[in-house]
Formats: C-alpha cells, sequence, structure tokens
C-alpha cells in the first residue's frame, strides 16, 4: 500500500558525473552518454568530491592522470566517505599497461575504459554500470523499507546505527534523538478500524518525512505506532524546531479522533542529543528519549520534551 | 620508425564518435587551440630535464591525440611518454619526433 511512488528509477534518470582536467574529452563522453542519462561535468578531482557531496550521483566517470589529485586518489576518497561510499567509480585512461590496470582495481574502481574511447563499448559499460547500481539501489531500499509506512524500519537502524555514531564522533558532531508514537493510538483502531489504522500511520509517516528537510535526516518506524527520527548535526536547539514541526505536521493533518481530548490524531515526543565522543552511548540516549516521551504522555500528550530540560512546548489547538 | 600508423586516422576517429561529424569538428578546434602550448611546454619541461611533469604533459596530450585521429602522433608521445620515465636521455630525440608528427598532423587535418 504505501510503497512511496517514484522510488524505482530507471537508466535516463540516473546522475553521471564526468571527471576530466580536459575540455575535449568532457566534450566526447558528455556527447556520448547525454541520451543515456543525466550528465554533469567536472574539471578536478576535487570539484568532483564536492559535487559528490552535494548531488546524488549514480555514477562516476573519471579521467587517471589530474593535475593535483588523481582519480585513484578520488576513487579511495570517496569510499572513505560514508556519504559516497558506495559511489561507483569508472576510470578512462590513456594507458591500458598492467601496472595501470592494477592500480585502477586497487583504487577501488568498478570498471574502466581505454582511451581513446570505443563509442559503443563506453556507453555500453556506463548502461550496464548504471542498471547494476539501480538494483543494487531498489534491495537497499526493500531490505531497509517499512512497507506500511515508508519510513525505515528497524533493520535498517540496527545495520546503520554504528556508522552514524562513528561519523558523529569523527567529526565531533552531536546527533538529536527524537522518539515519538501516537497519541490514544489503540482507541482509534477501536474506534474506526485497523485499515483505518494502518491509513493512519501512513499519513502521519509522510506528513513526518516531509518536515525533515535534510536527506541526512531519517524517520525509522521501530515499533507499531512507534517511530524514531534520527538527526545527525542536531543540537538541542535544532532538535526543537523539529519536534515543533512534527507536532504541527501531525496536528495539520486534522484527522478526527472522536476518542481522543483534542478530537483529532496527535503524538507526544521525547527527545535526547547524543554529544560525541562523551560518556552516554547512542544507545542510553535513545532510551533517554523514551523516557521523554513517557514523560510527554503522563504530561498531557500532544507535546514534546526534552532530556535535561523541565520546559516542554505544547502545541494543543 | 614504426611510421606504418597513418598520420591522420580519420574513419576510425569518427566511428569512435559515432560518426558524429560536428563532434569531431568541434574536438579537432579544441585539440588545436592546446597542442601546440603544451607541445612548447613539453620541450621546456624536457630541457629543464622535468621529466616527471613533461610526462605527465605528453600523456595528456598523448590523449588528446588519440581522440582526434591523429595515430602516429599518439604512438610517438607514447614512445615519449615510455622514454621519460625509462630513458630520460632519450626523451629530445623522441620529442623531435613528436614535433614533426605534430605538424604532419596539423597540415593534414587543420
Amino acid at each position: 500500500m504505501a510503497f512511496e511512488k517514484g522510488s524505482v528509477r530507471n537508466i535516463e534518470e540516473c546522475n553521471v558525473l564526468i571527471v576530466d582536467d580536459q575540455a575535449s574529452s568532457r566534450m566526447i563522453m558528455t556527447s556520448l552518454l547525454e541520451d543515456i542519462a543525466h550528465i554533469h561535468t567536472v574539471e578536478s578531482a576535487t570539484q568532483a568530491k564536492q559535487f559528490c557531496l552535494l548531488n546524488n550521483i549514480d555514477l562516476v566517470v573519471s579521467d587517471v592522470y589530474m593535475p593535483e589529485m588523481d582519480g585513484h586518489q578520488l576513487c579511495r576518497e570517496l569510499q572513505n566517505d560514508p556519504i559516497t561510499h558506495q559511489l561507483p567509480v569508472m576510470f578512462v585512461t590513456a594507458s591500458d599497461s598492467d601496472e595501470e590496470q592494477e592500480a585502477c582495481w586497487e583504487s577501488g574502481c568498478v570498471d574502466f575504459v581505454t582511451k581513446p574511447i570505443n563509442a559503443t563499448t563506453f556507453r555500453n559499460r556506463v548502461k550496464a554500470q548504471l542498471s547494476h547500481k539501480l538494483k543494487a539501489d531498489l534491495l537497499e531500499t526493500l531490505i531497509y523499507t517499512d512497507r506500511l509506512t515508508g519510513a525505515f524500519n528497524r533493520h535498517y537502524l540496527d545495520e546503520r546505527l554504528t556508522n552514524i555514531v562513528k561519523e558523529a564522533d569523527r567529526e565531533g558532531h552531536p546527533i538529536a534523538a527524537a522518539m515519538f508514537d501516537i497519541d490514544f493510538f489503540k482507541q482509534y483502531n477501536d474506534e474506526y478500524g485497523h485499515i483505518s489504522g494502518d491509513s493512519c500511520l501512513w499519513k502521519l509517516s509522510s506528513a513526518v518525512r516531509q518536515v525533515l528537510l535534510r536527506p541526512m535526516d531519517h524517520l525509522i518506524r521501530v515499533g507499531g505506532e512507534e517511530f524514531l527520527v534520527l538527526l545527525p548535526n542536531t543540537t538541542e536547539k535544532g532538535a526543537e524546531i523539529v519536534c515543533q514541526r512534527i507536532l504541527k505536521a501531525v496536528r495539520d493533518l486534522s484527522l478526527p479522533h472522536i476518542r481522543s481530548p483534542f478530537k483529532k490524531v496527535t503524538v507526544s515526543v521525547g527527545v535526547s542529543v547524543y554529544q560525541p565522543n562523551q560518556q552516554q552511548s547512542m544507545e542510553q540516549i535513545m532510551l533517554e528519549a523514551d523516557q521523554c516521551l513517557y514523560k510527554a504522555k503522563n504530561q498531557g500528550r500532544n507535546q514534546f520534551i526534552r532530556s535535561g530540560n523541565a520546559e516542554h512546548s505544547n502545541l494543543m489547538d | 620508425m614504426n611510421d606504418h600508423h597513418p598520420i591522420w586516422d580519420r574513419d576510425n576517429a569518427l566511428r569512435r564518435l559515432l560518426n558524429n561529424e560536428t563532434l569531431l569538428n568541434r574536438v579537432l578546434t579544441l585539440f588545436f587551440e592546446q597542442a601546440e602550448n603544451r607541445l612548447g611546454e613539453i620541450g621546456n619541461l624536457i630541457s629543464q630535464q622535468k621529466y616527471e611533469e613533461a610526462k605527465v604533459q605528453a600523456h595528456t596530450l598523448k590523449g588528446s591525440a588519440g581522440e582526434v585521429g591523429a595515430t602516429r602522433l599518439h604512438f610517438h608521445l607514447s614512445e615519449l611518454e615510455k622514454a621519460l620515465v625509462n630513458a630520460p636521455d632519450e626523451a629530445p630525440s623522441h620529442y623531435s619526433s613528436v614535433v614533426s608528427n605534430y605538424e604532419a598532423f596539423s597540415s593534414m587535418a587543420r
């Protein structure tokens, strides 16, 4: 029911980044690929790294010899960054020596073609890599997505949390964790039936995902009507803003709930913030967020409570 | 030496570009815009015995020569590149071959 439309892409929608310091090579590769996918070009490995961090690129096609940073180094750096570590890199090299071939594979490329480029081979190799990437993406989406709500699932949390925390420790960034669930959801199901309950979960999940503005923010369904929002690189203040947005987004859905004192579907939120390289583990932070969620319930629901802060924000109409 | 390579294998270059004449002409224009400067630069670097830098420049020019079908120039740049790594003493004579082959290609393809 709730599998997001548009989650299955085709090759024409893919983004390919061409990295070459030679204008003629960029022109040739662009001309040869422009009917296959969306083509972007940059002139250096440094620009390529930035571009890949800021844009959703599906395949990098890179020259090897470039001034400052070469293609091999670019490939290694992309692999070492958690945002780009799965991004496939294909080399285009004017050298086909054994040493060069070894070096290409060694640096982690998925394929390479030699210059001067044979158009047919080049086009088919790129198509094959994009097709492979799309399948891998789809598989990942299927594994990590909760089919009912379109949010990430528990499996995603178990697999990725360690890396998210490692990244925060390395960068010295906090991570905010907001735990929320639907107020009086049992009564909702009793009153309206389970099919309406499922529909409510889907609408709510969609609304919350829309207020998570950054690609690194994640909505995870951790239980029946219980969700976790993970906000990397987010302070207490930022987390409070997001909590207010979540409360408002749910309230604005105006889903009728006659057995709630608010007469519509609302949520309660508990939030806690992980500080990098401190004693408190991420698991403890999530437990704290859960405890805050219970406090929010006990203090009247339809509000958020942040750990270490007695204040709460009540967004009742 | 080994000059059985054609000076300009236009058909092959065109085939590699899916017979796109306009694209080949644009690539040729770009090639001639930068080739002479790069050749001069390679000559300077060799005379200053900056072989590693000369190799990088020769490698780049070799790539461009291949793109436009300058097959013989491509071959001689490849020989120069090897000499710059393995036998820098021989680099000046390879460089002379590169220059004369560039001129031959230029008079045919311009």
